[in-house]
C-alpha cells in the first residue's frame, strides 16, 4: 500500500498580518497533484487542519475543495484533530464522510474502531488517535482520580485501547498527534501544555508497522525510522527558515516493511531571512533570490536609521518583519552593566546621580558630608522607631 | 498577595450568595479565565475584589450605592468578604456598602472589618471602613487607585498607567519602589545648605552691628582708632599719678592739724569736769555715811526675820488647838445620839418575834390552799368526765333501743312474710299448717316487702353489739363517778386543814404572807443600821478628842520658841550699835532694806571717783600737749585737701573709663575677627552644601531631581522588562523608552515614548492604536510587576486581573499575547483574564464561568477545554 503522509496545514493561518490561504491553496494544488501522480491509495493528515478552533470561511472552503479533490480522484483521506483544531467541531460528518472514504477522527473516544483499508495482501488497520489533553482522555477513558494522568500516560491508554481493536499480526498504522521525546521544535508550535512535560515516549509506537505523526513542523524521524513527522505544508515562522517542506511518500509492503520517501513541494513564496546592512541592501545584486518572498530583514546598522520600514519595503514588498540586532545588543549591555538601584548603596546612587548631571567628579570632601547627612538620617530614623 | 477565597451576597447583578474557593477552583493552574455573556457579572467580582480591599469599585463608573442588587429581597444584606494571603500571612476582610433599603426610610450603614488568620485562629484586627481601607493600603502598598493601574487593569481602563501624566506615575513608583527616602536626602540637604546661608547672614549681621556699635565703618578704622585711644591712656596716668602725690600731701597736713586741735578740745574739757567733780563732793560724802549705816543693819536682818517667824508659827498653832478642840466635843454629842436610838430600837423585839410566828403560819396555809385548789382542779375534771360518760351511755342505750325496734319490725315482717308465704299456699278447706284451721278469713298479705334472712341477722347483731357498748358505757359512768366522789372526799378533807380565819382562796394567803414576811423584813433592818450609826459614831468621837490633845501640846511647843527667837534678836541688834528698834528701823528705811539698792548707791559712789581720777589725768595730759602752740585752722586745711582729693579722682575716673574703652573695643575687635573667620568657613561649607543641594533639589540648570532620577532609573529597568514581552508580542517592532516632554524640553520626568523599529523614530504613547496600546499596556503591567519583585523590600504582586483588550487584537497577535501569559504561569504569577474572545475559552483551560439568568447570577468555576 502506498499513501501520502501529510500533517500540520494549518489552514487560515494568519503570519505576518496576512492569511496565508492563498498560498495554502497554491501548495495544496501541488500536493494534490503529488498524490495522483504517486497514485497513493489515502492521503493521511496528522493533525492540525486548521489554524484556531474557529477557522475563517476560506480555510473551510479550501478543505471542502481539497477533500472533494481528492475524493474526486479516488484517494481516500484520513485525518485526526491536532491542538490547534476544535475537536469538536472537527468531528462533524464523522459518520457522512466515511462512507465518502473521508476517515476522521476530531474527539476522543473510549471505544473507538479502526479504519480499514484494503489493499492486495489484505487489510491495513489505521488507529486514528486524535490529540486530547489528560484531562479528556481521562473523562473518555474514566480513569479515576487518583490515579495521576500525563500525556506520556494519557497516550499509552489510547494507544493500548486502539490496539486491542487490531487483530494480531496484521498491518497496522498509527496516526497520532503528539511530541515525541527527542524531537526539535520551534516558535510556531504552540506548546501543548504549560509548564508540565508534554512529550510522549516513541515506545508506545513500536507495535505499529508506521505511525504518521504530526505537530512538529520539522520533518524529522521520532525513535525509529517508522516513526515520523511530516512537517508542516509550509513555513509558518521564520525559525522554520531553513527547514524542506513536503510531503512523505509511505510505501507498506505486504509484510509490514516500510519504505519512506521525502517529496518537496515549493509554495508561490519562500520565507527567508536576509542578513545586512541597508546599503548592501540596496545593491541589487546583494540577494539574488526573489525579493518578492516572505522575507524577515535583520538590519545590521548600529546606527540608528529613520523610515527603515518605509526604506526596505521598497526593496522587498513582502516584508513581514525588521530586527535590529546590533542595536539591541548595544541596549542589552547597556543594561548588564548599569546595577540595579535596589542593590547599591544611597550613597553611590548619589554619586552617579552627581555625577551624570554635572560631569565632575564627586570629591572625597562631597563624600564626606554625604556620609555625615546619611548617618544624620539614619539616626533619626532609629530614635523614631 | 495571592486570593484565597471570595464570597459575596446581593452585590451586582449576584443575588444570592456567591462562594469562590480560589485555591479549589484553580488546582494546580495559574492562569484562568472569566468568562459568561454580556452583563453576566464578569466585572462585577473584580469590582467585588477592589470593593472588599479599598471599598471602591474597580471602574471609575461604578460607585458603593450602585453594587447592591436591585432584586435582592430587603433583607437580605449586601456584603462581600475576601480572604488572601500577602505573604505567609492570611486576611480575611468583610465589606458592606451603605445603601437603601427599600423598606425602610434611613440607609445602612457602611461596614468592613479586617482579620488576621494566626494558626488556624483569627483575630480582628481593625473595623470602620476608613480604618480596614487604611490598614490594607498599608499591608498591601497600594492605594486604591494604584491598585487599579498595577495589579488590576479594568475594562477600558488598561492604559491610565501608560498615558497618565509624569507626576502620576512618580507617585505610583514611590508607593511600590519607595523612593521617598531619596526625597527625604534631597530635602535634608536643601535645608542644611539653607541652615548654612541663614547662619551665614547671621553671621553678617553681627559683624555689621559690632561696627556700628563701635562707631567705625570698618575694621581698620576700628584698629586706627584704638591706637589711639592707646596713646591718650598713657598721657592720662602721667597726669593721674601726679595730682595723687599732691592729695596725699594735703592730707598729712590735714591729719596733723586735725591732732592738735582734739589735744586743745580735751583740754577745756577736762578742765570743765573737774570743777563739777568738787560741786558734787558734798552730797556724795552724806550718801557713803549712810550707807555705812545701812549695811551694818543689813547684817542682822536675818535674825529679826526669824523672830518674826516664829510668832506667826505660835499664832497658827494655837487656832489648830482651839478648832480641834470644839471637833472632838462635836463628836461626842453625835455618838450619845446614836446610842439613844439604838437603846429605841432594841425595845421593839417582842413585836418582831410575834412577826416572825405570824408568817410562819402563813407558809403553812400557803401550801394548804395550794393544795385545796388542785383537788378543786381535779374535782371538776371528774365530774367532767362523768357527765360525759353519761352522756355517752344515754347515746348508747337510745341507739340500743332503736336497734332492737328495729330488729323486732324486721323480724314482724319475717315472720309476716313466712306468714304471707304460707298463706299463699292456704286454700280453702285445706288446713292451715299453723293452727290447723281450713278456714282462712284472712289471709296474711304483705304489705311491707320482706326482709331478707340476711338483713335479720345483721340487725340482731347490730343490736348485740350495741347493747354491749351500753354496757361499757355503764362501766365507765361508774368509774367516773366513782372517782369524782373520792376527790370530794379529800378536798373536804384538806378543807378542814386550813387555819381559822384564813380565807381558802390560795391567793388571798399569798397576799397575806408576803405583807407579813415584808413587815418582819424591814423592822430587822432598821435596827441593823441604828446599831452601825452607833458604831461609827463612837470611833469617831474617840478619834476626835485624841488629836485634839495633841494640838494643844504643839501650840505650848511653838510659844516657847517664839519667846526664844525674839530675845536672840534683841541681843543682835544690841551688838550692832542700835540702842533703839528705832534707830536700827530708820537706818533701814525705805529703799535701804533692798540690798540691790544698798549695792546701787555704792557703785555709784565708786563711779564718781574714778571719774574724778580720770578727769584729773586727762586734764595733765592736754596740758602737756597744748604746751605752747597755737589752734589751727580746721576748715582752710579741709578746704585744700578735699580740693586735691576732688582732683586726684577726677584724673582717676577718666583714665579708667578711657582704659574701660579700650579694652570693649579690645573684644569688639577680637569678636570681629572671630566673626569674619567664621563667615569665611560657611562660605566654604555653603560652596559645598549648596551645590549638592542644588543638583540633588533640580534647580538650574540641573533640572532632575535625586528622588527623579532614581525612579527614571528604575523606570528604566521597568520598561527593560517590559520591552522584553513587547518586542516578543509585536515581532520586534516597538520597544518603550524614557521619553521627552512633548513640547521639546529636556526629558526629566518619567514619561513614556514609543521607539518604533520600522520608522526609527520615538512617537507618544497616544499614537499607538487601540491593540497596540492594550500590548504595551500588559507589557508595562508584567515589567512593572517583575522588577517590583526584584527590588529589597518591593512588593510581591503575584495576582494580577485583566479586564477585557483582548477584542482588539487580531488573532496573530492574539496567540502572542496569550503565549506571553500562558509563560507567566511559570513565574508563579495568578492571572485573572475576562473576555468573551472565544479563543481564550479555548486556550485557557481553567475557567470561572459566570452564568445569567432571570433569578440572578451565578459563578462556579471549570476545568476542561473548549465548551462542549
Amino acid at each position: 500500500m502506498r499513501f501520502l503522509h501529510t500533517a500540520d496545514w494549518h489552514l487560515g493561518k494568519l503570519f505576518g498580518q496576512r492569511y496565508m490561504t492563498e498560498d495554502q491553496r497554491y501548495v495544496l494544488e501541488e500536493l494534490v497533484a503529488l498524490a495522483v501522480d504517486e497514485d497513493v491509495q489515502a492521503v493521511v493528515i496528522a493533525g492540525d487542519v486548521y489554524d484556531r478552533a474557529v477557522p475563517p470561511a476560506e480555510a473551510v472552503a479550501l478543505f471542502d475543495e481539497v477533500l472533494a479533490h481528492l475524493v474526486g480522484k479516488g484517494i481516500a483521506v484520513l485525518y485526526i484533530a491536532g491542538n490547534h483544531d476544535s475537536a469538536a467541531r472537527l468531528d462533524f460528518g464523522r459518520e457522512l464522510l466515511a462512507a465518502s472514504g473521508v476517515y476522521l477522527r476530531g474527539c476522543v473516544r473510549g471505544e473507538d474502531a479502526p479504519v480499514v483499508l484494503e489493499d492486495a495482501a489484505g487489510p491495513v488497520y489505521f488507529s486514528l488517535l486524535p490529540f486530547a489533553t489528560p484531562v479528556e482522555v481521562r473523562a473518555a477513558f474514566q480513569v479515576p482520580r487518583e490515579e495521576p494522568l500525563d500525556f506520556d500516560a494519557a497516550m499509552a491508554r489510547q494507544v493500548q485501547a486502539a490496539r486491542a481493536q487490531i487483530p494480531d499480526g496484521c498491518r497496522s498504522v498509527a496516526v497520532a498527534h503528539a511530541f515525541l521525546a527527542g524531537g526539535r521544535s520551534a516558535s510556531s508550535e504552540r506548546p501543548l501544555s504549560v509548564g508540565g512535560t508534554d512529550q510522549v515516549r516513541p515506545a508506545h509506537f513500536l507495535p505499529y508497522s508506521y505511525t504518521a505523526l504530526g505537530h512538529l513542523h520539522g520533518p524529522q524521524r521520532a525513535g525509529a525510522e517508522k516513526i515520523r513527522y511530516a512537517g508542516s505544508l509550509l513555513k509558518y515562522s521564520f525559525d522554520e527558515a531553513a527547514q524542506k517542506k513536503g510531503a512523505l511518500v509511505v510505501e507498506l509492503a505486504a509484510d509490514g516493511a516500510v519504505e519512506t520517501r521525502f517529496e518537496a513541494l515549493a509554495p508561490r513564496h519562500d520565507v527567508r531571512i536576509v542578513r545586512g546592512t541597508l546599503e548592501e541592501l540596496r545593491q541589487a545584486d546583494f540577494d539574488p533570490l526573489p525579493h518578492d518572498d516572505y522575507v524577515r530583514v535583520d538590519l545590521l546598522d548600529r546606527a540608528t536609521i529613520l523610515n527603515a520600514y518605509d526604506k526596505l519595503t521598497a526593496i522587498y514588498p513582502n516584508l513581514f518583519a525588521l530586527t535590529r540586532p546590533n542595536w539591541q545588543a548595544a541596549q542589552a549591555e547597556e543594561l548588564r552593566l548599569r546595577p540595579q538601584a535596589g542593590e547599591v548603596s544611597e550613597l553611590a546612587l548619589f554619586r552617579d546621580f552627581y555625577e551624570e548631571m554635572t560631569r565632575e567628579t564627586f570629591s572625597p570632601d562631597q563624600q564626606k558630608y554625604l556620609e555625615a547627612v546619611l548617618e544624620e538620617m539614619a539616626r533619626e530614623e532609629r530614635e523614631e522607631v | 498577595m495571592r486570593i484565597r477565597k471570595l464570597s459575596l451576597q446581593a452585590f451586582g447583578p449576584y443575588v444570592g450568595k456567591v462562594a469562590l474557593d480560589f485555591a479549589r477552583g484553580l488546582g494546580e493552574n495559574r492562569c484562568f479565565l472569566i468568562h459568561g455573556m454580556t452583563g453576566a457579572g464578569k466585572t462585577t467580582l473584580l469590582d467585588a475584589i477592589c470593593f472588599a480591599l479599598y471599598g471602591k469599585a474597580s471602574g471609575s463608573l461604578r460607585t458603593g450605592t450602585m453594587l447592591r442588587s436591585d432584586k435582592a429581597a430587603p433583607e437580605t444584606e449586601t456584603w462581600v468578604e475576601l480572604e488572601f494571603a500577602l505573604g505567609a500571612r492570611g486576611y480575611r476582610v468583610l465589606r458592606s456598602p451603605a445603601y437603601r433599603r427599600e423598606d425602610r426610610k434611613s440607609a445602612t450603614r457602611a461596614r468592613a472589618e479586617l482579620y488576621v488568620q494566626r494558626g488556624g485562629e483569627e483575630e480582628l484586627l481593625v473595623t470602620g471602613t476608613s480604618e480596614v481601607t487604611e490598614y490594607l493600603e498599608t499591608l498591601t502598598g497600594f492605594r486604591c487607585e494604584q491598585f487599579r493601574q498595577v495589579v488590576l487593569l479594568p475594562q477600558g481602563e488598561f492604559r491610565a498607567f501608560l498615558m497618565s501624566d509624569s507626576r502620576r506615575r512618580g507617585e505610583l513608583m514611590q508607593a511600590l519602589f519607595h523612593t521617598e527616602r531619596y526625597a527625604a536626602l534631597e530635602k535634608r540637604l536643601k535645608e542644611r545648605a539653607l541652615d548654612l546661608a541663614a547662619w551665614a547672614r547671621d553671621c553678617r549681621a553681627q559683624q555689621a552691628q559690632l561696627l556700628m556699635q563701635a562707631e567705625v565703618a570698618s575694621a581698620e578704622e576700628f584698629a586706627a582708632a584704638l591706637a589711639q585711644q592707646e596713646q591718650a591712656l598713657t598721657a592720662c596716668r602721667e597726669r593721674t599719678a601726679s595730682l595723687r602725690l599732691a592729695h596725699e600731701e594735703q592730707q598729712r597736713r590735714l591729719v596733723s592739724g586735725q591732732t592738735l586741735a582734739a589735744a586743745f578740745a580735751r583740754l577745756a574739757q577736762a578742765e570743765k569736769d573737774c570743777a563739777s567733780d568738787e560741786k558734787k563732793k558734798e552730797s556724795v560724802e552724806m550718801f557713803r555715811a549712810q550707807l555705812a549705816q545701812a549695811q551694818q543693819a543689813a547684817a542682822i536682818l536675818d535674825k529679826e526675820r526669824q523672830a518674826a517667824e516664829e510668832a506667826a508659827a505660835e499664832v497658827r498653832s494655837s487656832e489648830e488647838a482651839e478648832r480641834l478642840a470644839a471637833a472632838a466635843a462635836r463628836a461626842k454629842q453625835a455618838a450619845t445620839q446614836a446610842a439613844q436610838q439604838l437603846a429605841a430600837q432594841q425595845e421593839k423585839e417582842e413585836e418582831r418575834a410575834a412577826l416572825r410566828r405570824k408568817v410562819q403560819q402563813l407558809e403553812l396555809a400557803k401550801r394548804a390552799a395550794a393544795d385545796a385548789e388542785r383537788l378543786a382542779h381535779a374535782l371538776a375534771a371528774a365530774e367532767r368526765r362523768e357527765a360525759a360518760c353519761r352522756v355517752e351511755r344515754i347515746d348508747t342505750e337510745t341507739a340500743a333501743e332503736q336497734a332492737k325496734l328495729r330488729l323486732e319490725r324486721l323480724q314482724a315482717l319475717e315472720r309476716l312474710g313466712k306468714a304471707v308465704s304460707l298463706a299463699r299456699g292456704l286454700e280453702d278447706g285445706t288446713p292451715c299448717p299453723v293452727c290447723g284451721s281450713c278456714s282462712h278469713p284472712h289471709p296474711a298479705e304483705a304489705q311491707d316487702v320482706v326482709p331478707e334472712e340476711q338483713e335479720v341477722h345483721e340487725a340482731a347483731k347490730v343490736l348485740e353489739k350495741l347493747r354491749q357498748r351500753v354496757r361499757g358505757a355503764q362501766e365507765e359512768e361508774q368509774k367516773a363517778a366513782a372517782a369524782a366522789a373520792a376527790l370530794k372526799g379529800q378536798l373536804a378533807a384538806q378543807k378542814e386543814n386550813l387555819p381559822e380565819g384564813v380565807a381558802p382562796a390560795a391567793a388571798a394567803v399569798n397576799r397575806a404572807w408576803c405583807d407579813a414576811s415584808r413587815a418582819l423584813q424591814e423592822s430587822e433592818q432598821v435596827l441593823k443600821q441604828c446599831e452601825e450609826a452607833s458604831r461609827r459614831t463612837e470611833t469617831a468621837a474617840s478619834a476626835s478628842a485624841a488629836s485634839a490633845k495633841s494640838a494643844a501640846a504643839h501650840a505650848e511647843q511653838q510659844r516657847a520658841r517664839a519667846v526664844q527667837a525674839q530675845q536672840q534678836f534683841a541681843a543682835a541688834r544690841a551688838d550692832a550699835g542700835f540702842s533703839t528698834q528705832a534707830a536700827y528701823d530708820a537706818a533701814l528705811a525705805g529703799r535701804w532694806r533692798e540690798k540691790a539698792h544698798r549695792d546701787e548707791v555704792a557703785q555709784h559712789i565708786r563711779a564718781f571717783e574714778d571719774a574724778a581720777l580720770r578727769h584729773r589725768a586727762a586734764w595733765e595730759d592736754a596740758a602737756r600737749e597744748t604746751a605752747g602752740q597755737t589752734a589751727p585752722d580746721l576748715a582752710a586745711l579741709k578746704a585744700a585737701a578735699s580740693a586735691a582729693e576732688a582732683a586726684w579722682r577726677q584724673a582717676a575716673r577718666q583714665e579708667s573709663e578711657t582704659t574701660l574703652r579700650i579694652e570693649q573695643g579690645k573684644k569688639w575687635q577680637a569678636s570681629l575677627q572671630k566673626l569674619a573667620v567664621e563667615e569665611k568657613s560657611i562660605e566654604q561649607a555653603y560652596g559645598l552644601a549648596g551645590r549638592l543641594a542644588q543638583v540633588a533639589g533640580g534647580e538650574q540648570p540641573y533640572r532632575i531631581h535625586f528622588q527623579t532620577y532614581i525612579q527614571r532609573s528604575i523606570f528604566r529597568d521597568v520598561m527593560d522588562a517590559a520591552n522584553e514581552r513587547l518586542g516578543t508580542m509585536s515581532g520586534q517592532r516597538y520597544a518603550l523608552a524614557l521619553g521627552s516632554q512633548s513640547d521639546g524640553r529636556k526629558a526629566d520626568g518619567l514619561e513614556i515614548a514609543v521607539y518604533d523599529a520600522y520608522t526609527g523614530k520615538c512617537r507618544e504613547a497616544q499614537s499607538l492604536s487601540g491593540g497596540e496600546s492594550f500590548l504595551a499596556s500588559l507589557s508595562l503591567a508584567l515589567g512593572l510587576a517583575d522588577v517590583v519583585e526584584r527590588y529589597a523590600g518591593g512588593i510581591r504582586l503575584d495576582t494580577m486581573f485583566i479586564d477585557e483588550g483582548f477584542g482588539s487584537l487580531d488573532s496573530e497577535t492574539l496567540d502572542l499575547a496569550i503565549e506571553a501569559l500562558l509563560k507567566l504561569q511559570e513565574g508563579g504569577r495568578v492571572i485573572g483574564i475576562i473576555s468573551h474572545v472565544e479563543e481564550l475559552a479555548a486556550r485557557i483551560p481553567c475557567r470561572l464561568e459566570v452564568t445569567k439568568s432571570p433569578e440572578g447570577s451565578a459563578a462556579h468555576f471549570v476545568t476542561g477545554t473548549a465548551r462542549q
